[in-house]
């Protein structure tokens, strides 16, 4: 005879069975910081350079992409050791789903980008479909990747709202690289870092980090 | 009142139930793959995965791609078998709150 805990216990174990293998992290926790600490970086001397001689809308651009590109391949090459480690293939089918979520609202993003809209615009267009891509994987990503993108067009939103008002007196440059710092910066490093604490905590797999 | 015998022994036992719950959650899963994911030996998961596939709840592909290569996945028989279990196994529970 099956008694009511032991029917309790059996439904949480298919429930954490199914989650570990439905659940997928597009962005690995250890990459969120790198990436975070590198666009604070960039952003704190963007601030300061906002008004030199050298900057411009185009280095700005130019020098976020190298960043954006340099962090993928990291996280690209985290996720390749973290499948290996499960003896899993790289290219999962939680991959599979994740990128077909994700390409339309970053192709979005390029195809605006190459545009070369003012840069708080600009800025707030990367915010918010880097946010959308994110949410775009709700349906089997943790937690911690649903409120990154919710954060993310939160304050995409906030960040368009804020130009609007600030236009007149603000530096587009100094705004930009604040806002960016703010957003792919902090919002990344606090995503990490209780990403791994959740892990160490147990409360999120080792995997999935 | 329920009849707990209702309850599908078969699905019941701890390894096969991690079989049939990974094999819900997707259309097919490789063996190696399945293997990883529960951390059963080659032997011990081939017993299981033989059993439920003489019942009927598990079939199989195979293919050649760099290797040989299993594919295991639920049948409709499998599929409805498992959720009779779980509705069964919710009944318990409400049947114990009420």
């Amino acid at each position: 005879m099956v008694t009511a805990n032991e029917a309790e216990t059996t439904l949480k174990t298919i429930r954490s069975l199914m989650e570990r293998a439905t659940i997928y992290r597009a962005v690995s926790a250890n990459t969120a910081i790198l990436g975070g600490v590198l666009a604070i970086a960039l952003s704190a001397w963007g601030i300061f350079t906002a008004c030199g001689q050298g900057s411009s809308d185009l280095n700005f651009v130019a020098s976020w992409i190298i960043v954006c590109i340099f962090v993928s391949v990291v996280n690209a090459i985290v996720l390749h050791k973290q499948a290996w480690l499960r003896s899993e293939p790289f290219v999962s089918p939680g991959m599979k789903l994740a990128l077909r979520g994700i390409i339309p609202p970053l192709l979005a993003g390029v195809a605006l980008t190459a545009m070369l809209p003012p840069i708080p615009v600009l800025v707030t267009l990367w915010m918010l479909f880097y946010g959308l891509a994110l949410l775009s994987t709700q349906e089997f990503a943790p937690a911690s990747i649903q409120w990154l993108g919710r954060a993310f067009v939160i304050l995409g939103v906030l960040t368009g709202l804020l130009w609007s008002l600030c236009r007149p007196c603000a530096n587009p440059l100094f705004f930009g690289s604040a806002a960016m710092g703010l957003s792919f910066g902090v919002l990344h490093v606090i995503y990490g870092v209780t990403t791994l604490r959740a892990v160490k905590a147990g409360r999120e797999t080792e995997a999935a980090a | 009142m329920l009849d707990f015998d209702k309850l599908d022994k078969l699905i019941h036992e701890k390894g096969r139930l991690s079989i049939m719950t990974l094999l819900a959650s997707r259309a097919e899963w490789p063996f190696q793959e399945l293997k990883a994911q529960l951390n059963m030996s080659d032997g011990n998961l081939i017993t299981h995965l033989r059993t439920l596939h003489q019942a009927g709840y598990v079939s199989f592909t195979k293919e050649m791609l760099d290797r040989p290569q299993t594919r295991y996945a639920l049948t409709t028989k499998g599929r409805q078998a498992f959720q009779v279990y779980l509705k069964l196994l919710e009944e318990i529970i409400k049947t114990s709150r009420s």
